[in-house]
């Protein structure tokens, strides 16, 4: 609901209101009648306040308390003045007044038991019905310098204090802890009857942990207000700060009223759960909350058909790209993927923002529309990171399969240059294994290097040492070979091989994609078979500190001393002159001498068993005493890791979903000893 | 403190961010049997009818260049960032750690220094993140073989470094640093953030050693980790995860772990029982990793004054000279952090808490002290800077 950034909750609030009210003006089906703007006695059809049913009691929430020179409450303090003094024919036109000003309002029952206040109090009551709080309490004092035995009624200071108190809450109203530090100095401060402190209050405790104290105050107004208005805006208050289940649980306590039963509605599941309550206005408000609550996890409600029905209604009515994005993630998130595929482009066409196009890539790609879910993440990648790293994940999938399918040269360009642009590991050991599968050897061996600089992860140093080999390039090969002994076993597994080089690839047969430039001006040899041949992976830009070629060295040397800092780096576009100019001397410490190091490796927790083992040669103990292989544990108990892993090992059957592309590449080489990536 | 990012508009479809895993393909190759993940994390939300005070993350004191050109900064760099950007722990028979990378790029970002923050960066990228995953292994010595001594991460590394990004990305907009953002603060998120706990979401220190399942006391937490003003502003690479009730349970931690008659937090908190302990194994203490605690509260403005009260009874005693390691059975010094960067950490939270100018002596960095106390005292000074500035007035 990207339309709620307003900095207030009120206003907030309004706005939701006002979402919903185009809703229950559908008709019968969804909203009760008096829900209705037509019906209300309010009147004005484009106020929010009409989805309050049969009031306006409660106006604090309907407008900007910050813009807004009416208090929340009717203010009742001038009618309890001259009730209290039994000046009858004023209270009786103030409250012909208040009726005027506030149609729903009516008197309250104790004004004929109000006390009278001393005469001497008048001017102090001015004070304080004008809300001049600091000036009465500065007349107070005066006074009582002059008479310390005067005390002011009990009425006037139990009013004050309770004035000072909503003034003080509604002043701290942006800073919850102080909010709450304040309730909880003297929860008595608190007028029972004044709902919008009440609100202030429970919306802090709950946006500072107290979640229970803030319900127990929701419920308060539920308990002592009967105001249709506050009832209903203290349940769309408790959705927007507590827990859905808690909400719940003020939701249950709606008053069932008959009369208030559509007679055109036929849903016996909702009638049968909490037909005809009271809070029924504000149907759409409670579907959105247990959608939300949903798609958080979090224990709610699930919303009933009829409801479900209406919400969707309205939102394809309104359009609101808010709202038909809610739904695509909804039925997202329940696997219904064509109905979110529906969903989210109706949003998009309605103006749905980045997070909505991250959606519709996602639902494209659970679908296997992976060619279009590509488009869509590339086409909103600058304004969302996420479509960014998704658009580089969906094709890295593809030019990680063992047998790489053509793909269009434009395609890869367009790709070298986001994964450029991002430094990304993963989207470079793609086009590395691609080239490399492709039997474009060089422009493996340069993506090998920036992805070995980027994300040095083993199957991507694996990799790069295959490439290393198949060009032939011995001393950077065994170098890398032996600056991962004792953490990357596959990378020192080469050494043990029979088949150096690996078997054939695939591409062995193909003549290998033109090279650029000089393709254009040769006619291309015909290809043997169409399907195999591949796109050709440009060579990333120059600007990184490569590698130079080193001299030859004789084959099984190791352990061979190596500086075993991985020094490859290719820093972005936007620093690499910054980088160029060696620092002056003195800008950096120096590398500190140090011992060179032994050429037995020495235990790694989380590396595992290293291939020389089994032939009985041991390694040094860990850093922390290790003396025996160890790898890294599964996912630990209560992360989102573990669900991950449960839910996928649950879907498992469900053929082509979105899967670790370069995993299905390596883990294929590891339990094949055959095959390569 | 924000309590904004779950709520925040922008989630309406942050649902599913992670449905990628944050991990990224190319990479959850081995151990783990892959993982096509199409689940949300249950945190992922639209927020739809939550309008909660949606301050923007954005928003707030920055980081970028409040270090200013700092003398400290430059000493700091001659000194323990190397030309290719390893920062060396001189204490600690120089290695490297992702705390130590973290730190540096923090500073570096403080300081504007966009070539020192790449060649920390490149050096941390090159050299730490083998893992299967988008995590940072957490240790680095020059004179063994493998260089990386451990596979498993620290979880505080990773929280700085991803923060850094973040800061180093909105400052001066260079993609790779988003993006590289992103992927760690989305991992370490799935992966070391227990966000169902009956303590409300608590930080595993690593991905391993230290769950329910691998302790018999587990989980273990350890307060310094929760670097409170990074759980403000990672909502910007990773809108999905609810930044604020993590902040929340820091807090509700540091007030369950009053142990002892200091009423001070140990290093190793047991998570198991619903009321915090020390935990199994470790000696009870105060010391070098809780100081930072005071640190990272008062950097985010997070916390109550009760909440800062022990360590300002602890470090307003006469002893101003040196920071007491404490053990918490007894509240009684066993050792003594004698370097005067570490009495940054008392000026700073007296500075936040009542206003007391830094001392003058404390605005500059001394020379020959170690990387620890070096870079908590530049540390607490950008704190100042942002959050503070009055303290350094006058």
């Amino acid at each position: 609901m990207p339309q709620i950034v307003t900095p207030r909750a009120g206003l907030a609030l309004a706005l939701l209101l006002a979402g919903a009210a185009p809703a229950a003006a559908q008709g019968g089906s969804s909203g009760s009648s008096s829900g209705n703007p037509a019906d209300n006695p309010a009147g004005g059809a484009a106020a929010p306040r009409v989805v309050y049913g049969d009031g306006a009691r409660a106006p604090a929430i309907l407008v900007d308390p910050e813009t807004s020179t009416t208090p929340g409450m009717v203010d009742e303090s001038a009618l309890r003045y001259y009730a209290s003094q039994k000046q009858t024919a004023r209270m009786k036109a103030e409250i012909a007044r208040l009726r005027r000003l506030y149609p729903g309002w009516s008197e309250p029952a104790d004004l004929d038991s109000l006390q009278p206040s001393p005469p001497e109090e008048a001017p102090l009551w001015d004070l304080f019905t004008a809300g001049r709080f600091q000036d009465l309490r500065a007349a107070i004092d005066a006074r009582r310098s002059v008479d310390p035995a005067w005390q002011p009624s009990e009425e006037l200071a139990r009013k004050l204090r309770r004035a000072e108190f909503r003034s003080s809450v509604r002043a701290a109203g942006k800073n919850p802890e102080a909010v709450v530090a304040l309730y909880r100095a003297d929860p008595s401060a608190l007028d029972p009857a004044d709902v919008e402190s009440i609100w202030t209050i429970a919306d802090a405790l709950a946006a500072t942990g107290a979640a229970e104290d803030a319900f127990n105050l929701y419920k308060s107004v539920l308990d002592g207000s009967g105001d249709a208005g506050a009832r209903l805006a203290t349940i769309q208050k408790a959705m927007a700060h507590i827990k859905m289940d808690q909400a719940e649980r003020l939701i249950a306590m709606g008053r069932q009223d008959p009369g208030r039963q559509d007679p055109g509605r036929q849903d016996p599941g909702r009638q049968g759960a909490e037909g005809g309550s009271e809070f029924d206005a504000i149907r759409l408000d409670i579907t959105r909350a247990r959608i939300a609550a949903f798609l958080h996890d979090e224990p709610a409600q699930t919303p009933s058909v009829a409801d479900l029905t209406a919400f969707q209604a309205y939102a394809r009515k309104s359009g609101d790209p808010s709202q038909t994005g809610l739904l695509g993630w909804y039925a997202y998130k329940r696997r219904q993927f064509r109905e979110a595929l529906e969903w989210f482009k109706q949003a998009i066409a309605r103006g749905g923002d980045a997070m909505v196009a991250h959606g519709l890539a996602h639902t494209l790609r659970e679908l296997n529309m992976m060619r279009e879910a590509e488009e869509v993440a590339y086409a909103w990648r600058d304004r969302f990171v996420g479509n960014e790293l998704l658009f580089i994940d969906i094709l890295e999938r593809k030019l990680t399969l063992a047998n790489p399918p053509f793909i269009e040269p434009a395609r890869i360009e367009r790709y070298a240059k986001v994964v450029n642009a991002t430094a990304s590991g993963e989207g470079a050991q793609g086009l590395a294994w691609y080239a490399y599968n492709s039997c474009q050897f060089d422009a493996a061996l340069e993506w090998f290097q920036r992805a070995v600089a980027w994300l040095p992860g083993e199957s991507t140093v694996f990799g790069y040492a295959l490439t290393l080999q198949r060009l032939k390039r011995q001393r950077p090969y065994l170098e890398v070979v032996n600056r991962y002994d004792g953490l990357f076993p596959k990378v020192v597994e080469m050494l043990f091989r029979e088949d150096t080089g690996g078997p054939p690839l695939p591409c062995a047969n193909q003549p290998p994609p033109a090279p650029a430039g000089r393709g254009a001006a040769r006619p291309e040899p015909p290809r043997p078979d169409p399907q195999a041949s591949y796109g050709r992976v440009p060579r990333p830009d120059a600007g990184g500190r490569g590698e130079a070629v080193p001299p030859a060295v004789q084959r099984n040397e190791f352990p061979l001393a190596v500086p075993l800092d991985n020094p490859l780096r290719y820093p972005p576009a936007s620093v690499q002159r910054a980088l160029a100019e060696a620092p002056a001397p003195g800008t950096y410490a120096r590398e500190p001498a140090t011992q060179s190091p032994p050429l037995v490796a020495r235990r790694v927790p989380g590396a595992g068993t290293m291939p020389y083992e089994r032939y009985g040669y041991t390694l040094l103990r860990g850093y922390n005493g290790l003396d025996k292989p160890e790898t890294l544990g599964p996912p630990p108990q209560g992360t989102l890791w573990q669900d991950q892993q449960a839910e996928r090992g649950r879907n498992a059957a469900e053929g082509d979903r979105f899967s670790v592309p370069g995993r299905a590449a390596s883990e294929r080489s590891a339990a094949n000893d055959k095959g390569y990536p | 403190m924000s309590l904004a990012t779950r709520a925040r508009a922008a989630l309406l479809a942050a649902l599913l961010l992670a449905a990628l895993p944050a991990g990224a393909p190319a990479r959850a190759q081995d151990a783990q049997q892959g993982e096509a993940v199409t689940v949300p994390p249950a945190t992922a939300v639209p927020g739809a009818p939550q309008p909660a005070a949606p301050s923007r993350p954005a928003s707030g004191p920055a980081l970028a260049g409040s270090l200013g050109d700092d003398p400290g900064w430059r000493a700091y760099r001659a000194r323990f960032v190397t030309e290719r950007g390893r920062i060396v722990d001189t204490a600690n028979g120089l290695i490297s750690h992702s705390e130590g990378q973290g730190y540096g790029l923090l500073l570096a970002v403080a300081a504007g220094d966009r070539a020192a923050f790449e060649r920390i960066w490149g050096w941390t990228r090159a050299n730490l993140m083998v893992r299967t995953d988008e995590l940072i292994a957490w240790r680095w010595t020059p004179d063994q073989r493998p260089a990386v001594s451990d596979m498993n991460n620290a979880t505080d590394g990773d929280i700085l470094v991803a923060w850094a990004l973040t800061e180093a990305a909105e400052a001066w907009g260079e993609p790779s640093y988003r993006t590289a953002a992103r992927r760690i603060a989305v991992e370490f998120g799935r992966k070391t953030i227990l966000f169902k706990d009956p303590h409300g979401p608590l930080l595993l220190p690593a991905v391993s050693g230290f769950s329910a399942r691998e302790r018999a006391d587990g989980p273990l937490v350890n307060l310094s980790y929760w670097v409170f003003p990074a759980l403000q502003r990672l909502a910007i690479v990773a809108p999905e995860y609810d930044w604020a009730a993590l902040i929340r349970s820091g807090v509700a931690v540091l007030r369950g772990s009053r142990f002892g008659p200091a009423s001070l937090p140990t290093e190793w908190i047991s998570a198991k029982e619903e009321s915090l302990r020390p935990a199994d194994g470790f000696p009870p203490l105060f010391s070098y990793n809780a100081v930072r605690v005071p640190l990272y509260l008062a950097w985010a403005g997070v916390g109550r004054p009760e909440d800062y009260a022990p360590f300002q009874a602890l470090w307003g005693g006469i002893d101003r000279e040196r920071l007491p390691i404490v053990d918490t059975r007894d509240g009684r010094p066993v050792e003594w952090l004698s370097e005067p960067g570490y009495t940054a950490l008392p000026a700073l939270v007296a500075c936040a808490r009542d206003g007391t100018p830094i001392p003058e002596s404390l605005r500059t960095v001394q020379d020959n002290q170690n990387y620890y106390p070096t870079t908590l005292h530049l540390l607490a000074l950008t704190a100042a800077r942002m959050r503070y500035p009055s303290c350094l007035r006058s």
